[in-house]
């Protein structure tokens, strides 16, 4: 019965049927087209997209490339300047101490000196551009630290109308010397830079320049020592530690129980080393309401060095005169005896209070301890007595040639107060006794005038700064 | 006619006056503009006085120091340059000579001059806010017991004495920079161009201190704060403290960009107590951490002190 419908129904409209067919096909077909233009639409939009994609990127990436290579370049540039600029002082300095051995007159030869001076601390500044921890790079950056002090030392000399030591030309003879082989030392590069070739990038002359200087950590380098009134003399560098002549060394467990006595409230006290710096100390920790604190002690004589203290809860207030008697107090319990307040300043909630023993009514700069308080409840947080352990000693001081009023009188700003007679560190090896004379002109100023000869000898500015007051 | 004539003689001779007195005032204001506190001369002193002394000195005219204080060595820098370079030679630098050293001839300070005679100190004789602040200072403290009115008189003299004195200061009754530092105060407002530098000194370090040591004990960031300023003070480094910080592979924290990091206050501190001479390391030049060090050299090193993970050599 359905089979017969079924043939029914399609012999009854053959067209009709052709038609929705074909109508039917068209439609697939076209459904199909609609697909197909689709898929191609979004695949050229993907495309597009993904081409515009890389195309920024390449561009972001040429441009990133581009970047690095001008910081490259501008590197390379620094390197390079900072090379010639060497080599220029390099061959300046060779030919300045030759020069001093033509000049003749003590004029001529405090002018070449100043020269050395200003072209070695050129070099100086243009050596720091590369590898600076390079045991040959330092000794190399020493010698024209010390190359130029001298030469501003011995200038000075020579203007004061004194001449030069036989041990002295000498000297100039040996650092000439050394000078050569200092310009020696950039001719590798040079030949390199005459090559085209460049400090960065593959195969760059930077570490073999550092290298090139080598030869100046060499044990037989032949350095000459240098003993002279210069920050910069080897003299300093074994320095004696005149305050503690003839005391008797300490144990760990007598520092132990110094510091229990010295530090109120201190507790669970450690040994921690021995040191060998300069000052041969011995190290300890200790806790205390709360916080905790470091200090070292002198292993010849037991003498408080150094110490710092974290506070815990504080109660205490004070003003500044009571923080300036805590500092007093506490140097002298410490051993340094009755000092006198010649700087404080306020800085981070922490007044730093410097102190100066006092010998005949000389006050004694070289021998400066520094004690911390804190501001808010005037603890003692701190000691430094570094200066008084390397310079305290007894004396011969000169008597002033010189009244204060004559000394004053040498000042042309307007002066505050009245002069007082000190004795200053002079050149870091000398110490001269002079008038200090406070002066105050659009801010304040400290003259020091030679006691003895009349001289300016030097002359402070007071900073107000972040750090508090500090002169300079 | 004779009238007339008058008139106008009377009206010319006015005009003349006029005239006259009109160039008078402009000749008058130019030589005030010379003699001025817009000139610089001997006795002068401030950053103006240091600007001229450093060009003098870079162009070779001058070989003194560069102070900020014009004295009789200047003067003959001055003369010398004026000379060289066709200029009246008076040794001062007017608005002609500060123009032909390429600077700008205001902001002076003229040693003599009374705005800064008495700028920087307090005795007896004074008046005003700073006095009464001083006087209040030393009532609170128990050393004078006279009225807080601003008059620095006598009485007022006297305390001041009994608290330096009391404090180890010279005893002078004059307040000036020390005592007044013992009081707690700051007398002037000047001076401050200078602490820009060492403010900056001070920021530096303290970053160097937290890109370097934060995490260590305190004394051991105090000691890291040290071996940057002892390389300042040694021959074989640069002799500032940015020169010893960025020098080429000196510190890691260089490097790896940790010396951006704002530094915290215990860095801060630490900072400040080296540059008030703080040194626990007595003079150590570099310091390592025996864990990553590769430096077969800084190993070699005798090690003089050990604080947290550093040793210090």
């Amino acid at each position: 019965m359905s089979e017969r419908k079924k043939t029914a129904r399609t012999g009854d409209c053959p067209a009709a049927c052709d038609k929705n067919e074909s109508a039917k096909a068209q439609k697939k077909t076209s459904a199909k087209k609609k697909v197909r233009t689709a898929l191609m639409s979004t695949v050229i939009a993907l495309s597009a997209s993904a081409i515009a994609g890389l195309s920024v990127a390449l561009y972001y990436s040429e441009q990133r490339a581009g970047e690095q290579q001008s910081y490259i370049s501008s590197m390379e540039a620094v390197y390079s300047r900072s090379y010639y600029d060497l080599l220029d002082s390099a061959n300046d300095l060779e030919v300045q101490l030759m020069k001093l051995r033509a000049a003749g007159t003590p004029e001529a030869q405090s002018r070449i000196l100043y020269d050395v001076w200003q072209t070695a601390t050129s070099a100086s500044q243009s050596l720091a551009a590369f590898e600076g921890e390079r045991e040959g790079v330092m000794k190399a950056n020493k010698f024209l630290g010390q190359l130029g002090d001298y030469a501003r030392v011995l200038a000075e000399k020579l203007a004061d109308g004194e001449g030069l030591t036989a041990s002295e030309a000498g000297t100039l003879e040996d650092m000439r010397g050394v000078a050569a082989a200092f310009k020696d030392a950039l001719a590798d590069t040079r030949s390199g830079k005459d090559e085209g070739r460049l400090f960065l990038g593959d195969g760059g002359m930077l570490d073999g320049f550092s290298a090139s200087f080598d030869s100046f950590a060499e044990p037989d380098f032949d350095y000459p020592s240098m003993i002279y009134d210069g920050p910069f003399s080897d003299a300093l560098e074994d320095r004696e530690c005149k305050a503690l002549r003839g005391l008797p060394a300490v144990s760990a467990e007598e520092g132990a129980a110094k510091l229990a006595g010295l530090i109120r409230g201190a507790e669970n006290i450690k040994f921690r080393e021995r040191t060998e710096s300069d000052i041969v100390t011995l190290s300890y920790t200790f806790d205390r309401d709360g916080g905790t604190g470091f200090a070292q002690l002198t292993e010849q004589g037991g003498l408080l060095a150094l110490c710092d203290i974290s506070l815990g809860e504080t109660a205490a207030d004070g003003g500044m005169p009571e923080h300036l008697r805590a500092a007093v107090g506490f140097a002298k319990q410490a051993g340094y005896g009755d000092t006198r307040v010649v700087w404080c300043s306020v800085s981070h909630g922490t007044v730093y209070v410097n102190l100066a023993p006092v010998s005949d009514g000389v006050v004694l700069y070289p021998d400066l301890i520094k004690v911390k308080v804190d501001a808010a409840s005037g603890e003692v947080t701190g000691l430094d007595a570094a200066h008084y352990i390397f310079n305290h000693t007894e004396r011969d001081l000169p008597a002033p040639v010189l009244t204060a009023e004559q000394a004053a009188g040498k000042v042309t700003l307007p002066a505050v107060g009245s002069p007082m007679l000190c004795l200053i560190p002079q050149d870091e090896t000398r110490e001269v006794l002079a008038y200090e004379i406070e002066c105050a002109s659009d801010g304040t100023y400290f003259v020091y005038i030679d006691a003895v000869t009349g001289e300016e000898t030097d002359i402070l500015y007071v900073v107000d700064g972040e750090q508090g007051r500090v002169t300079v | 006619m004779k009238a007339i004539s008058a008139k106008r003689l009377c009206a010319a001779l006015i005009v003349l006056l006029l005239v006259a007195g009109a160039v008078l005032a402009a000749v008058c204001s130019v030589g005030a503009g010379d003699a001025d506190a817009a000139s610089l001369r001997q006795g002068s002193t401030g950053d103006k006085v240091s600007e001229m002394q450093r060009k003098l000195k870079n162009w070779g005219y001058y070989d003194g120091a560069v102070d900020g204080i014009f004295g009789s060595g200047t003067r003959e820098a001055v003369i010398y340059f004026q000379r060289a370079n066709g200029l009246s030679a008076d040794g001062i630098v007017g608005s002609a000579t500060a123009a032909a050293l390429g600077m700008s001839s205001s902001s002076s300070s003229p040693g003599g001059g009374s705005a800064g005679s008495s700028g920087g100190t307090l005795r007896q004789g004074s008046t005003g806010d700073k006095v009464s602040e001083m006087q209040r200072k030393l009532k609170n403290w128990g050393y004078y017991d006279g009225a807080v009115d601003g008059i620095f008189g006598s009485g007022t003299r006297e305390a001041v004495i009994y608290f330096q004195r009391a404090n180890g200061l010279g005893a002078d009754g004059v307040v000036g920079s020390r005592t007044a530092a013992a009081l707690g105060m700051t007398l002037s407002s000047s001076s401050s161009s200078g602490g820009g530098n060492t403010s900056s000194d001070l920021t530096l370090l303290a970053r160097v201190v937290y890109g370097e040591a934060r995490g260590e004990p305190y004394t051991g960031q105090v000691a890291v704060a040290a071996v940057v300023l002892n390389r300042v003070r040694s021959s074989g480094f640069p002799n500032t403290i940015a020169g010893v910080v960025y020098q080429a592979g000196a510190f890691d924290c260089v490097s790896d960009g940790q010396i951006n990091l704002t530094p915290d206050d215990t860095a801060y501190k630490a900072a400040q107590d080296a540059m008030n001479g703080w040194d626990p390391t007595y003079g150590c030049l570099f310091y390592y951490n025996p864990r990553t060090a590769t430096s077969a050299w800084m190993l070699s090193r005798p090690v003089k002190l050990v604080i947290g993970d550093h040793n210090f050599c």
